[in-house]
């Protein structure tokens, strides 16, 4: 019963949450803002996030090629030694 | 007592500006409240005035003032701007470090847990030198997951006049004049061709595309703008790409036609050391505490007055001579010259709303003096502006005057005519000293030396 209880209250908790967050947010903005500008401000950041996510995954993969290459070219220095 | 509202104050419901006697002071009205206890408490208000973004302010009594209108919380007094400009004033990169200080604000805002309801370019003034931020009441506490409502102004307002002035040519500013909250993104787009906004990502985005999602959402009432959220890393990457935008478009030197005018002097290195030495001597006798300089170009004569701590107004009609001005000014750290875009012949009008919101120029204030250096011929001959008229614009203008009149057998008034009928019969110096003298008097005059042409000291009195 109350493990039913706690996990009531859980819930709950975590609904009010989502609710909160999902909630519309409410400015005193006074211009005109104009919907067109607010879509495509979220599309914008998307692509960014999405572009600068690629870019980092080419510098680590690029980073870890060249690691690579220097662990092999160690290896052969130590075996002519 | 006298309360007057300013006539460009009034979109905003968080307060305005007024004038109480004169003094310029700023109503906070009590659906602000929250916002500018946040602003003041959170430390916000503090770094942006001591690292000079922001107008500073006191707060006043507000007994002592009577109430204009709303519901008032607080009365500021902000620090004064001596004079008031526009953005379609404003050269290149005066306009490029408008946009970068509002930038640099809005990311410092950002750190305090606030952001700018608006980004108008009317919320910049230059101060000392450099853009300085006047609307205290901008800010407001972020929530995060609201879009940016000002992304649109700042768009309009900044990044689409830049785009034109770099990329098609450098007078489109002038377009802000008649685009009051900024130039259309359609508009833009409609000026340059596609390939130039592929050179930057950026560019791409916040015009291109942004014109295009602005006219697709046009006439769809069905778009509930209120469900879309934007987190607060999503707000730091449009800052920081808006900022990469602007930092990209560079100002090209194409050359105008008085861009270059120092570079080959129309009268001899004599003539032009003996003229810089009468203004000198005239500025020392006049003493003003404000200068405009008319016909400033790139601002040689500006300096003279500002090395002797006059607060200068350098116009000039051509962007690329205003633009190198400024550019001097910065290297130099000038703080009291202000280079302005302005064509005497066609002054800054009254626009906006009633035509009262933004004033002309004569409305604004006016000079001690005015420098009118190689000007006068350009005035009479080239735009066939009667000395009468003349004579009575600078009456209207300022209290006392430095003129040069350029007769009509030196070099520059026979380049003038010498493709047109000489229809100037009373372009004589004898006519421009009586037309001047119903308004001013003469109180010296000097031939310069090694050239044709004579400089007057004018006082009003």
């Amino acid at each position: 019963m109350e493990i039913v209880n706690h996990m009531k209250i859980k819930v709950m908790f975590y609904g009010v949450l989502l609710i909160m967050l999902i909630s519309t947010q409410n400015s005193y903005a006074y211009l005109d803002p104009g919907s067109g500008s607010y879509l495509i401000q979220i599309i914008i950041s998307l692509l960014l996030g999405i572009l600068f996510s690629l870019i980092r995954f080419m510098k680590n993969i690029k980073t870890f090629i060249m690691q690579l290459f220097k662990k092999r070219s160690y290896k052969n220095d130590n075996d002519f030694s | 007592m006298t309360l007057v509202k300013d006539s460009s104050s009034f979109r905003d419901p968080s307060g305005f500006i007024f004038y109480h006697n004169g003094i310029v002071c700023r109503q906070i009205n009590a659906i602000y409240r929250d916002h500018y206890d946040y602003f003041v408490n959170s430390g916000l208000y503090k770094v942006l005035a001591e690292n000079r973004l922001i107008v500073s302010h006191d707060e006043i009594s507000n007994m002592a003032v009577k109430k204009l209108d709303g519901d008032v919380y607080k009365v500021i007094r902000p620090q004064l701007i001596p004079f008031i400009s526009y953005p379609y004033e404003w050269c290149f990169s005066q306009l490029k470090d408008a946009a970068l200080s509002t930038l640099r604000i809005q990311k410092m805002a950002l750190k305090y847990g606030m952001v700018l309801k608006d980004c108008s370019a009317y919320n910049i003034q230059f101060f000392e030198g450099k853009p300085i931020f006047i609307d205290t009441l901008s800010f407001e506490i972020y929530n995060e997951g609201q879009p940016w409502c000002a992304y649109r102004q700042f768009c309009q307002h900044f990044l689409s006049p830049l785009v034109l002035m770099s990329l098609a040519d450098i007078r489109h500013g002038q377009l802000l004049k008649i685009y009051i909250d900024g130039i259309p993104l359609d508009m833009t787009i409609s000026l340059l061709p596609i390939y130039k906004f592929l050179y930057n990502y950026n560019l791409l985005f916040h015009i291109f595309l942004h014109a295009k999602s602005q006219k697709y959402v046009r006439n769809k009432y069905t778009v509930n703008s209120k469900k879309y959220k934007l987190s607060r890393s999503g707000f730091c990457r449009l800052i920081d790409s808006l900022e990469a935008a602007v930092v990209g478009l560079k100002y090209h030197d194409n050359q105008t036609e008085w861009s270059a005018y120092y570079e080959e002097l129309p009268y001899s290195l004599v003539a032009f050391q003996h003229k810089k030495q009468i203004v000198d001597n005239f500025l020392d006798m006049l003493k003003p505490d404000v200068v405009w300089d008319m016909g400033a170009n790139t601002g040689i004569f500006s300096q003279i007055a500002a090395d002797k701590g006059i607060r200068v107004i350098a116009f000039d009609s051509d962007p690329a001579a205003v633009e190198k001005n400024y550019i001097e000014c910065i290297k130099a750290s000038r703080k009291n010259i202000l280079p302005l875009l302005m064509d005497i012949t066609n002054p800054s009008p009254d626009i906006g709303w009633n035509s009262e919101e933004r004033l002309s120029l004569i409305k604004r204030c006016k000079a001690d003096t005015v420098l009118a250096l190689a000007l006068v011929h350009h005035l009479s001959i080239s735009n066939n502006v009667p000395l009468s008229k003349l004579a009575n614009f600078f009456k209207g203008i300022c209290k006392s005057l430095i003129i040069e009149f350029v007769p009509k057998t030196d070099l520059q008034v026979k380049r003038l005519l010498s493709t047109r009928q000489d229809i100037f019969h009373n372009y004589t110096k004898e006519s421009f000293e009586l037309e001047f003298s119903k308004y001013f008097r003469i109180a010296n005059k000097v031939s310069i030396k090694d050239s044709q042409r004579t400089l007057y000291l004018m006082t009003r009195d």
